[in-house]
């Protein structure tokens, strides 16, 4: 087990640009090069890596999209492919190999939300289709509960997902 | 019939005058996408439908596996997009109708329209940008009113991509792979020291972040890469460029405003991503040279 968690470090590492689309469907991204901390190799080493996170997402937002409409009795419809694709997509984005795995719940109008309840940080983020998003953060060591309505730009995750991780 | 939603989407404006233009562009295919929110009920049991309303110009049809939605965000670190086709499969494929000569390309699925353009002979010309986009815009059109016809829904744009893929030679014979100096500034091709060996083949990735009163809305990608021509082999380089971004509005209209940005973009792209030397062998014949 720990040979193959420190080769998912090493591919963490040594991972790059290869997962390029082509022609319409789009252009690559280059990643950017993981942060290792000696210091915290150990916490590091027994974190859940980026594979586990999206085998856990994908496995969760697989789940959701095969439930039956009207799931709550109030009518609510399936969460939709677009809205899990967009989840994917800021997971993709924020997620680090030590941020906590989010909870996946549906939302009564057919959108996602990701919930994190831990280390005095309350952080719900709610995709109601790509593009419409809101962010809900608390964090009960340093302030007031703060909501915003997020479009395309992400950046205001950052502080968050930045105290989820090292905290 | 003129329908309404194809009154609300302007023809194309006239081709700016400060454009780079050129007499015998690369291009070897051009592809104009609209990426919409998802229209689950429109199942594999309607495409006969909307196929009755370009058959005669698109007889051939086959099925694909679907793209998956693409989407272009910002503000967080950038990282490789992942494929979760295996997971997130839709009940329905992508639809081809090509013509007989597969010059021309529609695709259809659930959340996308596509249509490409594709050189197939080499005197073949481009057949510029702005009647190429006016059928598009005819033909997305009749599959909004289609959906809208049948209950099915309609279409909401969320990302419009425009992509311009090109085919590189140079023109004394020259291994491009070896030379991609002479083909782009990007790369200059130097050593710090003169320790390496001639240089077999390189591949230049770039992105850049499009901003509309300093707000990111899109991006465009650009991608050289070492490739052999289908035809004789021959080493050539494919020059990619791919503008995507989210149109100000969930509307045709706005989709096709951005459409007709993004070609702006990409064709002044092509002008700076490409060297002067190249430009002389496509015959470039505007003024600013």
């Amino acid at each position: 087990m720990q040979n193959n968690t420190a080769r998912q470090l090493i591919e963490d590492i040594e991972r790059s640009g290869s997962n390029v689309m082509t022609t319409a469907a789009g252009a690559g991204t280059p990643p950017a090069p993981p942060r290792l901390n000696f210091n915290r190799f150990a916490e590091y080493y027994g974190a859940p890596s980026d594979q586990k996170w999206q085998i856990e997402i994908l496995k969760r937002l697989f789940e959701l999209t095969q439930m039956s409409p009207d799931w709550d009795s109030y009518g609510a419809p399936v969460p939709t492919r677009d809205a899990s694709f967009f989840v994917l997509e800021i997971l993709n984005n924020v997620m680090r190999s030590r941020t906590p795995i989010p909870q996946v719940v549906p939302s009564s109008v057919g959108g996602i939300q990701l919930e994190w309840h831990e280390k005095d940080i309350d952080l719900e983020l709610h995709v109601t289709a790509p593009y419409q998003c809101e962010v809900w953060f608390h964090d009960r060591r340093s302030g007031a509960p703060t909501s915003t309505e997020l479009t395309n730009d992400f950046s205001s995750l950052s502080a968050p997902i930045s105290e989820l991780t090292l905290r | 019939m003129v329908s309404d939603s194809l009154n609300m989407i302007p023809p194309a404006s006239p081709r700016p005058a400060d454009l780079p233009d050129f007499e015998a562009p690369p291009v070897s295919e051009v592809v104009l996408s609209i990426q919409f929110a998802s229209v689950p009920r429109f199942r594999s049991l309607y495409v006969g439908g909307i196929w009755d309303e370009f058959r005669d110009e698109f007889p051939n049809v086959t099925e694909q596996a679907p793209i998956d939605p693409t989407f272009e965000t910002f503000g967080a670190s950038a990282r490789p997009p992942q494929s979760f086709q295996v997971f997130m499969t839709p009940p329905m494929p992508r639809f081809w109708f090509e013509t007989k000569d597969g010059v021309e390309l529609i695709q259809i699925q659930q959340d996308r329209m596509v249509h490409n353009w594709r050189k197939r002979e080499l005197s073949q010309h481009y057949p510029h940008y702005e009647p190429f986009r006016n059928r598009f815009a005819s033909e997305i059109t009749k599959f909004d009113d289609f959906l809208v016809a049948k209950e099915l829904g309609s279409i909401k744009p969320n990302q419009c991509e425009v992509a311009y893929i090109n085919t590189i030679t140079i023109p004394d014979a020259t291994d491009p792979h070896a030379h991609l100096e002479r083909i782009t500034p990007l790369w200059l091709g130097q050593q710090s020291e003169p320790f390496l060996p001639r240089l077999e083949n390189a591949t230049v990735q770039a992105q850049y972040v499009l901003r509309k009163d300093e707000k990111a809305f899109g991006r465009v990608h650009v991608n050289f890469t070492p490739m052999l021509q289908s035809s004789d082999n021959a080493p050539m380089i494919q020059l990619t460029i791919l503008a995507r971004g989210k149109p100000d509005e969930e509307s045709l209209e706005s989709a096709f405003q951005l459409l007709d940005r993004e070609r702006e973009i990409i064709v002044r792209t092509f002008a700076a991503v490409t060297s002067k030397e190249m430009h002389a062998f496509w015959r470039r014949k505007d003024n600013a040279k």
